[in-house]
């Protein structure tokens, strides 16, 4: 704390006697050791308040005042005071009296606080006053500096409890946030838990080392172990793929049961994982492999009828025997080297194996007439690819067999017989049957004229690419007859 | 060098032409530097057990360490090389 001697201890003097106003002058300048009191003299009530009035203004109070009770002035010594305390409530007022008495006593009590309130008997001498003014001036000093450390310090604990009171309430809004958000997130991932551990599915959680996390009850019986045997295993990654992975799985008892599994990227305890289920597939494949096992044995019932079914028409026209035979072949070969499926190979070879079934009802003599044929009777012959539609529409089979037979004499530019149908409209397979049948035929004797040539085949086939036959079958063919695999002689072909 | 193992349950045909692929893939991204030991698991009981093998097939990288494995598809070359840490990412 700073010494009063360095501050301006401020100190006014009431009194309506000159000669007293320069004894107290006389006795503070005598006794002050420096430069830091302020004294101030009035005679009057009226500038005595006028000055406190100012002193306030500026913000320069005095620390203490000289009041002579007995004023000439309006207002005697306790009334002036009285304004003056009403101004400043800090400072001190000394009441100087020549009669110091009971009234006195009572009335100073109107000017509070009674601590701030002093008396001093007329005639004084110098050491009470310089008394005075050192003690009152050293309290009043203490006073201030008291109050303003109480105010900073007021101040200052104001403000930090409204810094504190915001960030608490800052922090509770924060608190609140994230109680939301892990509330949220927990019913989100209990919600997930619940789909993946209800699921009918097996599910397994992996790490991105492929470490198990987490296992469903349907896993657990997919794999015959418990959790405690499985979690913390590397399980191995997976690829993630749009599709899913056939795999195999070793149970604890040895057997080994088909699943498909798949792979999906999740968020699991905050962490990126993996979510593998895996949907047992076992009875499925079996039943696939059994299905597979009859569709073969219907296949080969049906191979067969058609077979037999071949060996009839054929018994009827022995100018022509062998033609269905060979054009099975040169099909099947051209559908080959198209890279085309087995299962569409497979129902092309049995339908070429019997396209020519409707000639069974045509007349012997016709099909075996050495003559040019007659309009009528070609007519007549046209109608073998109806006929044959017909005995084989109500046939159930895994491929169109009867359709095939309809369309095996359609052109692709729509010339052929007997829808006159045209390009896609045609059957694929029918578009094969219908370049190895020309090709036979060109090539073979028939009962009217000698075989053709295969030289003289390939090309008129060749000739009309893309406009009785489809141009891939042609391609397919011409690579073949390049390679000399075209024809049923060449044994290292097939 | 990459040792490798690749699990499947038992040897066909099918089979086998994945695991041709798979040798095409390691020898184009590791030239010579991997050995691919196949193993049946339902003849070799005893190695999948070791081997903690739950399905097949299963690819290990035995060694260098760590082990790392792959179930399932093995053919999708790039994540593949990947999973078993044989090319970075």
């Amino acid at each position: 704390m700073m010494a009063p001697d360095t501050v301006n201890i401020r100190i006014l003097v009431v009194d309506d006697e000159k000669p007293v106003l320069n004894l107290y002058k006389d006795i503070i300048e005598k006794s002050r050791t420096n430069e830091c009191y302020d004294l101030k003299l009035c005679g009057t009530s009226h500038e005595a308040i006028e000055t406190v009035k100012e002193s306030m203004e500026k913000n320069i109070p005095f620390s203490l005042v000289f009041m002579d009770i007995n004023l000439s002035s309006d207002k005697d010594g306790l009334l002036t005071a009285t304004e003056i305390r009403k101004l400043d409530p800090d400072t001190h007022i000394v009441f100087v009296t020549g009669q110091l008495n009971f009234d006195i006593m009572e009335r100073s009590k109107q000017i509070p606080p009674p601590d701030r309130i002093y008396f001093l008997q007329k005639p004084f001498e110098a050491v009470e006053i310089v008394q005075f003014v050192n003690s009152l001036g050293a309290r009043w000093y203490r006073d201030r500096e008291y109050l303003k450390i109480k105010d900073d310090l007021t101040t200052g604990i104001r403000q930090r409890t409204d810094q504190l009171q915001k960030t608490n309430r800052a922090l509770e809004k924060e608190i609140q946030k994230r109680q939301h958000t892990e509330e949220a997130l927990r019913k989100k991932e209990e919600h997930y838990r619940n789909i993946i551990e209800k699921n009918a599915d097996a599910m397994i959680v992996l790490d991105d080392q492929g470490i198990v996390q987490y296992m469903n009850s349907a896993a657990e019986r997919l794999f015959d172990r418990r959790p405690e045997q499985f979690v913390g295993k590397i399980f191995g990654f997976s690829i993630i793929s749009d599709e899913p992975t056939e795999i195999e799985i070793l149970r604890k008892n040895g057997s080994v049961i088909t699943g498909e599994m798949r792979m999906v990227e999740l968020e699991w305890n905050g962490k990126k994982s993996y979510i593998n289920s895996i949907r047992d597939i076992t009875q499925r494949k079996e039943m696939e492999i059994q299905l597979k096992e009859s569709l073969t044995k219907y296949e080969k019932t049906i191979r067969g009828t058609i077979q037999a079914m071949s060996a009839i028409v054929e018994k009827r026209d022995p100018y022509t025997s062998g033609h269905q035979a060979h054009v099975e072949k040169i099909a099947v070969r051209i559908a080959e080297k198209m890279q085309l499926s087995e299962k569409f190979i497979e129902g092309l070879s049995m339908s070429a194996m019997i396209h020519d079934i409707g000639k069974i009802a045509i007349p012997a003599e016709i099909l075996s007439n050495p003559k040019r044929l007659t309009n009528v009777e070609f007519q007549l012959i046209q109608t073998h690819s109806q006929i044959g539609y017909e005995i084989l529409k109500n046939i159930e089979a895994p491929w169109p067999i009867a359709r095939i037979i309809f369309q095996h004499h359609e052109r692709v530019d729509g010339t052929g017989y007997p829808s006159g149908i045209k390009k896609e409209d045609i059957l694929f397979e029918a578009r094969i049957i219908s370049v190895a049948d020309s090709l036979d035929a060109m090539a073979s004797h028939r009962p009217y004229r000698p075989s053709l040539g295969r030289e003289y085949a390939i090309k008129e086939v060749v000739k009309n690419k893309g406009v009785f036959y489809d141009s891939d079958v042609v391609d397919a063919g011409i690579r073949l007859f390049e390679e000399g695999c075209l024809f049923d002689q060449e044994e290292t072909c097939s | 060098m990459y040792l490798l193992k690749v699990y499947i349950s038992n040897l066909t045909p099918k089979t086998l032409e994945k695991i041709g692929l798979f040798k095409e893939m390691l020898t184009a991204e590791l030239g010579s530097g991997y050995h691919l030991e196949l193993v049946e698991l339902l003849k070799n009981p005893m190695s999948a057990l070791n081997d903690d093998i739950l399905v097949t097939p299963t690819v290990i990288r035995c060694s260098p360490k760590p082990t790392k494995k792959i179930v399932g598809n093995f053919l999708d070359k790039e994540q593949v090389m990947f999973a078993l840490g044989l090319i970075n990412p």
